[in-house]
């Protein structure tokens, strides 16, 4: 329905000095959807993102942020949105929950809940020190919280959990997964298939500013991977393996030649992941 | 644009380390003491001489003053003496004649006899406190035609004198130049201003918050400094130019960190330029140099007309044009900032680090 739609990019571009960054993309996010924009460094993610967040004004195309366009009406979509860059952007001389009442009160929040912001992202509450003390990972955690300090409607993500321990990394995640449980509208560019498969409803493959292919992951599976199945088994002195895919002519029946012939140590299927279907569809791996 | 953004934005950007904040707030101060200990002008009362004739009720009035030296005359030609000798900065002759007038409501001459030595903020205390003596006499407000009579030549300046003009332009310089300047920095530097104009923020706001920061400063710092040396003679005039000399500087501070990098980039800026706002406050000091020289400078517009009006007690009408070329220069150079902000926003766009378009 046109009302559920919360992000609208249509056909934009963005060149720097000539060059394609984005190269007229169109896509559209729901309400309550999580948007993976999947593609390695340089194709053109960040700068779909600082377009999209009244950063970068597109040279072609329209963008329209919960129906507002956001050349044209910046600073009302601005105060709707949450933004979380890949860059440290951070009050380092000042407290967590000091940077956090900072912000809040650029946005009108009159009465903020730093405490359960920090809780959220699982920042400690009580802690009055300066920003620089705290590691990367907290720093970030830091910045998702900053994200949400105006209950935004939509969420834009830039790689939030690139280079973090995994128990930041889970900490974020949870978050996203919260916020999409709200109805929050989530935009996260990462090059982490893994958590872009975990996620997004969707996925939006970007190489060299153009998007490659965009649906919903078991989508993308079905359409352009393979599903194996791997056997080990045991050929006399020989230990060997074989991968037979399971919708080839003859699948069947070499299946059934080697359980026959061979003593079968172990045998699983394999799905084809999100990174198998970038390289198959760019001839690029996602770095 | 919101007054609100803007206030928290200019309070936030109050960083207690940062180091141009804290010698923007002490520099005032520190040249005062200077001033007071090196110096010793703070400890200079005004003094009066009044020679009255009959009854001293304006002398008795005057005597209750503590913040002015009172030396009763014997004569009008031991006033005069006592002016020409420098033994007083003011001298004023009250004969009876006058007294009756002013008790009538009808107007009065009063002679006044000017030590040219003097600074104009003794004379201008002075004064004022002979006014406020005879407002006593007088049903209303005292209708005083004054004629001034200057005895002796007008003084060679002193070594803090000559200092003056060049803390006036410190002071200025620190508060709505360096501030701005450096507010602007290091936001580019933490990566913050992206941070901030990805929230309702518009750069506008940031440019004027942090102008407005220095401006206050600077304003408050000027006013300090001189209310702690040499005094306010004439406060529209005074406050007129520190008020300009901050506003053009504070275009300038704006000018120097949208067109900085990063810290060090804006510090060598700011040392190549440094010599055109300094250098023509050397002329001021130094009176035989070609005066042409520095009129071609923004800066000897500040520097100058409060030098004029604090040291020699003049006003409008000798140092008005001197307001006005300030006035201008302040305006003309709307346009280069102007053309900073847009080029800002080009290149911001171009390297993707923010836009303008609010």
């Amino acid at each position: 329905m046109e009302s559920e739609i919360r992000i609208s990019a249509e056909n934009i571009a963005y060149s720097y000095d000539g060059r394609p960054a984005v190269d007229h993309i169109s896509f559209q996010v729901g309400k309550g959807e999580v948007l993976g924009f999947l593609g390695p460094n340089g194709a053109g993610k960040t700068t779909t993102l600082k377009m999209l967040v009244g950063l970068l004004v597109p040279q072609d195309g329209r963008i329209t942020i919960l129906g507002r366009d956001i050349v044209k009406e910046r600073a009302a979509v601005q105060a709707q949105i949450g933004v979380c860059f890949e860059e440290k952007s951070l009050y380092e001389d000042m407290s967590a929950a000091a940077n956090l009442k900072f912000f809040a009160s650029l946005f009108g929040v009159r009465d903020p809940d730093i405490p359960g912001l920090l809780g959220r992202v699982g920042l400690p509450v009580d802690r009055k020190d300066r920003v620089s003390n705290y590691s990367k990972g907290m720093k970030q955690r830091l910045m998702v919280a900053r994200a949400l300090v105006n209950n935004p409607k939509v969420l834009f993500l830039d790689e939030p959990t690139d280079g973090l321990d995994p128990v930041s990394s889970e900490a974020i995640r949870e978050v996203i997964l919260e916020e999409k449980e709200k109805g929050v509208t989530v935009f996260l560019t990462t090059h982490d298939m893994m958590e872009a498969d975990k996620l997004s409803d969707r996925v939006a493959f970007i190489n060299e500013g153009r998007i490659a292919a965009l649906d919903t992951p078991d989508n993308l599976k079905h359409e352009y991977g393979k599903r194996i199945l791997k056997v080990r088994y045991r050929d006399g002195d020989l230990l060997r393996e074989e991968e037979i895919p399971l919708e080839g002519e003859g699948s069947g029946r070499r299946i059934q030649e080697i359980l026959r012939e061979y003593m079968v140590l172990d045998m699983h299927t394999e799905e084809a992941t999100l990174e198998d279907i970038f390289i198959l569809l760019t001839g690029k791996k996602l770095e | 644009m919101s007054a609100r953004r803007i206030l928290v934005l200019a309070k936030k950007s109050l960083n207690p380390r940062n180091p141009y904040l804290v010698f923007a707030f002490l520099a005032p101060f520190f040249y005062a003491a200077v001033f007071q200990f090196v110096f010793n002008l703070g400890k200079d009362e005004p003094r009066l001489a009044v020679y009255e004739e009959g009854e001293p009720r304006i002398v008795s009035a005057l005597e209750g003053n503590q913040g002015l030296r009172l030396t009763v005359a014997e004569s009008g030609e031991d006033l005069r003496r006592l002016v020409e000798e420098k033994k007083v900065d003011v001298g004023a002759i009250i004969d009876r004649e006058d007294l009756e007038r002013l008790e009538a409501g009808e107007e009065a001459t009063l002679e006044i006899y000017v030590n040219g030595e003097s600074l104009a903020r003794n004379r201008s205390i002075a004064l004022a406190s002979l006014m406020d003596a005879l407002r006593g006499v007088s049903p209303g407000a005292p209708r005083v035609r004054v004629e001034t009579v200057r005895l002796g030549e007008e003084r060679p300046l002193s070594v803090m004198e000559m200092f003056l003009p060049f803390i006036i332009i410190i002071v200025i310089v620190v508060g709505a130049y360096f501030l701005p300047a450096s507010f602007l920095v290091t936001e580019k530097e933490r990566r913050t201003l992206e941070a901030l104009l990805v929230t309702p923020v518009s750069l506008a706001e940031v440019l004027v918050a942090f102008g407005l920061t220095g401006l206050v400063i600077s304003l408050g710092m000027g006013i300090v400094l001189l209310l702690l040396t040499v005094g306010i003679p004439n406060p529209p005039l005074v406050l007129s130019v520190l008020f300009l000399g901050s506003v053009l500087a504070g275009e300038w501070g704006l000018i120097m960190g949208l067109a900085s990098r990063d810290q060090t980039s804006m510090v060598a800026y700011m040392k190549s330029i440094n010599i055109f706002i300094v250098g023509p406050v050397l002329f001021v000091i130094f009176p035989s140099w070609p005066q042409w020289i520095a009129r071609l400078f923004p800066t000897y517009y500040i520097a100058n007309p409060i030098f004029r009006v604090a040291i020699y007690g003049e006003g409008w009408k000798e140092v008005g044009w001197q307001v006005l070329v300030l006035l201008g220069f302040t305006i003309l150079f709307l346009a280069p900032l102007a053309a900073f902000v847009a080029r800002f926003g080009k290149a911001g766009r171009r390297r993707g680090a923010l836009s303008l378009s609010a």
